[in-house]
């Protein structure tokens, strides 16, 4: 950078060993002495300031600059990527715990339409399995079967659970039995009072009367108010007789008016 | 830039220079020396590295990085004709502890509060009490460890937990308890088709049922996930990185109820109690499909925890077992006869209480007068003597193909392992009386599926379709592969089925079965009373069953019920009430309407009288 070539400061016709420095201007040799020549120095001379030096300057600035702004390209690109690896974690975990969610409640749901649950639900609710059912044949009105009212003590038997209960000892340790207790709690809270409904029992051939309500040591229940308005229950303590070991009381029944 | 003219005078090596500024130039020596030995070390690694094994060192530590990954296939699902899941896998947990590293005390994060506190081991144990279902004393033995025994390592604190159970443990922070993933099997119906879908060992392998027959549909193809991680575990983004995904099983849909299956599950519960039976089994069919709505065992392996269950049990019996069917084996013998056009229904003979052929003397089972019958009434009232008057009309190579026809000593796969084919020896290997009890269905064994295969047969006028278990395949994705429908095969002519199903309606009407009636609709079935062979050969025992259709004029359901071994007078034996429960729950499920013509059965006796007793 700081070295001057010697083109275009060609001496005239003075051989270039002659000429010594990088800088020197071009000299007219001195007449020679006899004598001793003394130890000569260099002749120093003003070098013009360099005029591209500027440009250069600003050169390496942009390449300076360029370099900086890629390498923060870089470093930001790299930290938002992992940045996004770090979330994918969190979104993952997300994801699993609510896959992990929806597997108990299907696997709850799954368990609770099981039939010998359903069974032991309806028991518990104080339902019976029905008596026999007579139909009408629409095309010749003429009813097939005899109906039979369905009898108290006709519970729904449950020898498959209780074998299982049985055989079941300490395997169950799944809290999903308590979190249904809860939820069949909270769900209790609102039962909405079934609407009034004639019994839909068919009058059995040769005039057998109509079958009473279902259940002959369940209550008459509630009456309905006048009108046949369903009175939404809220809040509403039931006695245990009323509930018979469910958790809302069974629909009241009444009697066809004749 | 200007050259530092002032600098370069003092990296010159002359004298005066030197004598200057000495301190700098030591400075710079050592300097340099310093960065030339570092330089040196670099490039003895680098050819370390780079120049002795290359390979081998990039492979090391791309291996440190790299993590592999399987992706577990899921296992399909099980679903009963209804699409409701009998047998699903489900994410559970294994607690583990290290006793090791256990302190007495240790301190975590408080939950509610955010601060860090104090815990001792028995409080956290106090804490998991409740969450895993274990008495302190059990679970201070597997996390602390018994008195004076050698700490492990590993030891499981409770196996098998729900990701809810095992979030909460993990919570309470003892700090060297961890969990370990493991799919579990999930069996949401209990013992309910527990002896149809088998189960699964506790190391994940099939080892049951439909679980190990099914197991290259359901089980699918495990894949792999190749990463590399940073030092902190998570993934490097840029990195390589391959997956090859899992190829998850199918589904498989059975034929199954589930109502059906457990109302029957019940009904043969409660008749094996009542008579102290050593089995009691139900198979449900629909007649015109073949389809297999249940098949119902009074012991049933709970998939969930097949050990309680004895092994005899642990498939269906009606599957596995194979007794010697007894009057129920008559449908074979009066349906052949009839084919072959050797008797009438209404053809009258005279039935005495005992009837001896070639020297073979043949009895009832109950002493009676002799009465003027018709054929259909020896088959209502299930006499032996008139039994084999018919069946001898006939030769034993005759008998021998119509049976081979309907199944009898052949294996019948419906997806389940080991079913027994039974043993029925060809007529040249029959003993001179074996001629005879083969007739009234003494000296070979059937399954109780074989039984229902006969009736359907019979039933379905005269067309008979293969018992089937499976009706689809259900892929990831959704699409159904319906199993290909059996190939209906005609082995009766129409009237043959129809006077069958005339003289089973008249069993029912006025025979052995009138316990079997249901209301509102026409039955038609036949009762049996086989006698069982002990181990040492001789008959020790009884099988008592009934198999019956509805509507008879036009069967839709067949149910066998079939009793092994009942204890107490054999008079008193009677599966009726079972038939009937089981066939109420499936007409009523199914819809099938009720009878609105009336029985076509055929008179027993000759001559107006038809009520003479049993006597």
């Amino acid at each position: 950078m700081g070295i001057r070539t010697q083109t275009g400061v060609e001496p005239h016709g003075i051989p270039a060993s002659a000429v010594d420095g990088a800088t020197a201007r071009a000299l007219v040799p001195e007449p020679r002495h006899d004598a001793p020549e003394p130890r000569r120095r260099t002749a120093l001379s003003v070098v013009p300031a360099v005029v591209g030096g500027r440009r250069l300057q600003f050169a390496l600035f942009c390449f300076a600059a360029m370099l900086a702004a890629a390498l923060a390209t870089v470093l930001v690109l790299n930290i938002s990527v992992s940045g996004g690896q770090y979330e994918v974690v969190k979104l993952r975990n997300q994801e699993q715990a609510l896959v992990q969610e929806n597997e108990a409640l299907a696997q709850q749901a799954q368990k609770l339409e099981a039939p010998q649950s359903v069974a032991a639900k309806a028991a518990e609710l104080g339902m019976v399995v029905p008596g026999s059912v007579a139909s009408i044949d629409l095309e010749t009105l003429k009813v097939a079967g005899t109906s039979s009212e369905a009898k108290a003590e006709e519970s729904p038997t449950s020898l498959v659970a209780d074998r299982e209960t049985a055989a079941r000892d300490t395997a169950a340790r799944d809290t999903a039995a308590r979190d249904t207790a809860v939820g069949a709690g909270a769900s209790a809270a609102e039962p909405a009072a079934p609407p009034a409904e004639t019994a839909g029992t068919a009058p059995a051939e040769e005039g057998t009367p109509a079958t009473g309500p279902v259940t002959g040591t369940e209550p008459a229940g509630e009456r309905l108010p006048a009108g046949g308005v369903p009175a939404r229950i809220v809040d509403t303590e039931f006695t245990e007789q009323e509930l018979n070991g469910g958790t809302i009381p069974a629909p009241a029944q009444q009697q066809p008016k004749n | 830039m200007a050259a530092p003219r002032t600098g370069t005078a003092g990296t010159r090596t002359g004298d005066d220079g030197a004598r200057q500024q000495p301190r700098t130039g030591v400075r710079l020596r050592a300097g340099l020396a310093v960065a030339l030995v570092m330089l040196l070390v670099l490039g003895g690694r680098l050819f370390f590295v780079q120049g002795l094994d290359p390979e081998g060192i990039a492979q090391a530590a791309v291996k440190n990085r790299i993590r592999v990954q399987t992706i577990q296939a899921e296992r399909g699902q099980i679903l009963d004709s209804a699409g409701r899941v009998l047998a699903a896998s489900v994410e559970r947990y294994d607690l583990v502890v290290n006793q090791r590293l256990l302190k007495p005390e240790f301190t975590r994060k408080n939950q509610q509060s955010g601060e860090r506190e104090k815990v001792t081991i028995d409080q956290a144990i106090a804490e998991l009490v409740p969450l895993l279902d274990q008495d302190a004393e059990t679970l201070r033995a597997s996390i602390v460890g018994r008195e004076g025994a050698e700490k492990k390592g590993y030891s499981y604190v409770a196996k098998g937990v729900t990701p809810k159970v095992r979030n909460a443990a993990l919570a309470v922070g003892i700090p060297s308890l961890t969990s370990e993933q493991r799919t579990e099997r999930n069996y949401p119906n209990g013992s309910v088709a527990g002896s149809i879908l088998g189960f699964m060992t506790a190391d994940g392998k099939a080892a049951e049922g439909l679980e190990l027959s099914q197991d290259a549909a359901l089980g699918g193809t495990d894949g792999k996930k190749t990463y590399e991680v940073g030092a902190d575990g998570v993934r490097i983004p840029m990195a390589t990185m391959q997956e090859v995904d899992a190829v998850d099983g199918q589904d498989v849909r059975l034929t199954i109820n589930s109502d059906i299956q457990w109302a029957a599950q019940e009904a043969v519960m409660a008749k094996q109690k009542q008579f102290n039976a050593e089995w009691v089994n139900a198979v449900v069919v629909e007649v015109k499909t073949g389809k297999i709505r249940a098949l119902a065992d009074s012991t049933t392996v709970d998939p969930s925890d097949p050990g309680a269950t004895d092994p005899e049990f642990r498939t269906s019996t009606t599957v596995t077992q194979a007794f010697e069917p007894g009057s129920t084996g008559k449908v074979a013998t009066f349906a052949a006869a009839l084919e072959e056009d050797v008797v009438e229904p209404t053809e009258e003979f005279t039935v005495k209480n005992s009837y001896t052929i070639q020297n073979e003397k043949i009895n009832d089972s109950l002493k009676h007068a002799t009465f003027q019958m018709t054929a259909a009434g020896i088959f209502a009232r299930s006499y032996n003597t008139g039994t084999v008057k018919i069946g001898s009309r006939l030769t034993n190579e005759q008998r021998y193909e119509w049976m081979k026809k309907l199944g009898i000593g052949e294996r019948i796969d419906i997806g389940l392992p080991s079913s027994n084919p039974g043993i029925f020896t060809p007529p040249a290997a029959w003993d001179r009386r074996q001629q005879f009890t083969t007739m009234f269905g003494q000296a070979y064994t059937q399954t109780a599926l074989h039984t229902a295969k006969v009736f359907q047969t019979v039933g379905n006028h005269g067309v008979q379709v293969e018992p089937s278990l499976i009706e689809a395949y259900i892929s990831p994705d959704g699409t159904e592969h319906p199993v290909a429908e059996p190939e209906p095969r005609r082995i009766f002519s129409e009237e043959t089925s129809e006077e069958m199903r005339r003289m089973m309606e008249t069993v029912v009407d006025a025979g052995t079965g009138t316990l079997m009636a249901i209301d509102g609709y026409r039955v038609g079935g036949k009762s049996g009373t086989g006698q069982a062979a002990g181990p040492t050969g001789g008959y020790d025992g009884h099988t008592s069953s009934f198999a019956g259709m509805v509507p008879i004029d036009d069967p839709q359901y067949l149910v066998v019920v079939t009793m092994h071994r009942p204890k107490g007078n054999w008079r008193s034996w009677s599966v009726g009430d079972t038939f009937t429960r089981i066939m109420s729950q499936t007409l009523n499920t199914y819809d099938v309407a009720p009878s609105t013509t009336k029985s076509r059965a055929y008179k027993v006796f000759v001559g107006k009288n038809q009520k003479y007793g049993w006597d």
